[in-house]
């Protein structure tokens, strides 16, 4: 009892205290591989086991991205794929929560659509590229679908087990207390699915960038996808892995602004460091 | 208010969990259900909550059937069952409908009365669960029910906080008069707290013996008068 007391008096204080240190030590353990590797591969290149036109070195990698970066050709390929995942995640998500919710909420509905949906899950999301392209062109529309379509899938799936695993304690008290439907959703449901919804859009958004490379790998003019094809076209190898590194930082400032706001939405769960294994 | 329960029975798929039940509860009675393990406390109360409607039988609430939920009919569940989502306040308040002065400061009155004061804007996460009963106590206790159905709500806590509960459920029955019909398998507390003890058989349920504890509020724990009634209970529920 005293302990607990002490806890919920200073919570905020110690936990960030502690946080911080924590985090610091995993930055540095974490660090420690990846320089190495750097280094060791740096050394390599200089001393010619890779060849520059293979692999080139770390600094030659960083040049040519300085480089491309004052050309002015950088920020609009950055820009062109971040607002083609952005489109597609948008779409994706919202086809996503409205028909889980059409489907969650009234089973009948649950038992025309679901079955179909599970079935065309089994399809790798990339064997439609060429039906899109068909249909749309290579233009915008074909590649926003395309995304739209692998962030549907995890979004969809995610939302709908958590819609349908609401707990019926929650609900109960929902009902003793004479709650309102509308009140029912905004009180009980919306928190209790929230948690599902997060896991639903973060795998979702890594998917969206898979799916990007994909459609920009099929025909594009501008785009971080397009710098890869680039480099291959023209032997570059500095530029295509510019393109993988800009790939991994997007990629990992995305999935962090969720991530943090989903650790401030979610603060109320009861869960050991949430989001520690993803 | 009047419960009235005319020959209800409960079955699931394969038991009949109770049978038969007759029983009125008159206004501001105190009744303990006394039963063992399985034996369909739970069952009968979700019945006269509303919340299990697959019953058969009557049950009247002055005079009309029961057909749901009611607001009169407050519960509180055999867990605390708050919403993690809502710090203690938000939790306490869920269930009043108005939103003005007199009410922010009779939610203030009621955390006072549970002992949560200091608490308002914890989350439940970081409660004990004494202090999760606690709370889920002033969330039945706020909306001011006219009957108060309770489901072992104190056999998760310490026996101090049990105690100090009993005695809070105690004055908070002779301040608003409240009819409370509360499952225990706690003798001592049934004789403590209750006008009327209903025991009941197992499997099916059935009313086996109902005990009038005549002696006078407040009670000594301890006292002989007590006692008896203690052994005569004892002996019902051996029988079996
Ligand atoms: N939802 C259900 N489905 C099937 N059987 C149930 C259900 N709820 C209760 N039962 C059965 O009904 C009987 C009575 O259960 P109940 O929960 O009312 O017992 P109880 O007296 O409250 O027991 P305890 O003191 O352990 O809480 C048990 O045999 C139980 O298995
Ligand atoms: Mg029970």
């Amino acid at each position: 009892m005293e302990k607990d007391i002490h806890h919920t008096l200073y919570p905020t204080i110690k936990v960030e205290k502690v946080n911080f240190v924590i985090m610091l030590k995993k930055l540095v353990i974490g660090a420690v591989f990846p320089l190495g590797i750097l280094i060791l591969w740096e050394s390599l290149s200089r001393i010619g086991v890779f060849e520059s036109y293979q692999l080139p070195a770390p600094t030659a990698v960083a040049l040519k991205g300085i480089d491309l970066f004052q050309s002015g050709m950088l920020v609009p390929h950055i820009m062109a794929t971040i607002l083609r995942v952005f489109m597609g995640f948008l779409l994706g998500t919202s086809v996503a929560v409205f028909i889980s919710i059409l489907v969650g909420f009234w089973p009948l509905l649950e038992k025309l659509i679901d079955p179909t949906i599970q079935a065309l899950r089994q399809i790798p999301s990339l064997a439609w590229v060429p039906l899109f392209i068909l249909w749309m062109g290579i233009g915008e529309s074909s590649k926003i679908t395309m995304i739209a379509v692998g962030v549907f899938f995890p979004v969809y799936l995610n939302l709908l087990s958590g819609i349908v695993s609401v707990d019926r304690k929650w609900l109960e008290v929902g009902q003793i207390f004479g709650l309102s439907k509308r009140y029912q959703i905004t009180k009980i449901i919306l928190p209790a699915i929230l948690p599902a919804f997060f896991t639903g859009i973060r795998t979702g958004l890594g998917l969206g960038f898979m799916f990007v490379v994909a459609s920009e790998l099929m025909g594009a003019s501008e785009g971080l996808g397009y710098l890869l094809i680039l480099g291959q076209n023209t032997l570059q190898p500095d530029t295509i892995l510019v393109s993988i590194i800009l790939f991994a930082v997007i990629g990992k400032f995305t999935d962090g602004t969720l991530k943090s706001l989903e650790t401030k939405l979610l603060h109320w769960q009861d869960t050991l460091e949430r989001g520690q294994s993803k | 208010m009047t419960l009235t329960l005319e020959n209800v029975s409960r079955s699931f798929q394969t038991v009949t969990a109770i049978k038969q039940i007759n029983l009125t509860i008159k206004k501001g009675e105190v009744i303990c259900l006394l039963g063992k393990s399985g034996c369909g406390k739970s069952t009968l109360l979700r019945t006269l909550s509303g919340l299990d409607q697959e019953y058969s039988g009557k049950i009247y609430f002055e005079g009309t059937p029961l057909t749901g939920v009611r607001e009169e009919i407050g519960f509180i569940f055999q867990e605390p069952r708050l919403l993690p989502w809502l710090n203690v306040i938000d939790n306490i308040q869920f269930g009043l409908k108005q939103n003005d002065e007199q009410t922010s400061q009779r939610v203030h009155r009621f955390i006072q009365y549970v002992g949560l004061k200091g608490k308002e804007y914890i989350y439940p996460k970081a409660l004990s669960g004494g202090m999760s009963q606690r709370a889920a106590i002033a969330r039945a206790l706020v909306c001011d029910p006219e009957v108060l159905l309770l489901d072992e709500p104190f056999s998760a806590l310490d026996h101090f906080t049990k105690l100090e509960l009993q005695d809070l459920l105690l004055k908070i029955q002779a301040k608003y008069k409240t009819t409370m019909v509360m499952v225990t398998h706690d003798i001592d507390e049934a004789l403590y707290l209750a006008d009327r003890i209903v025991v009941l058989s197992s499997q099916p349920g059935t009313i086996q013996q109902i005990v009038e504890v005549t002696q006078p509020r407040p009670r000594t724990r301890t006292s002989d008068g007590l006692k008896g009634l203690k052994e005569k209970i004892l002996k019902t529920l051996h029988v079996e």
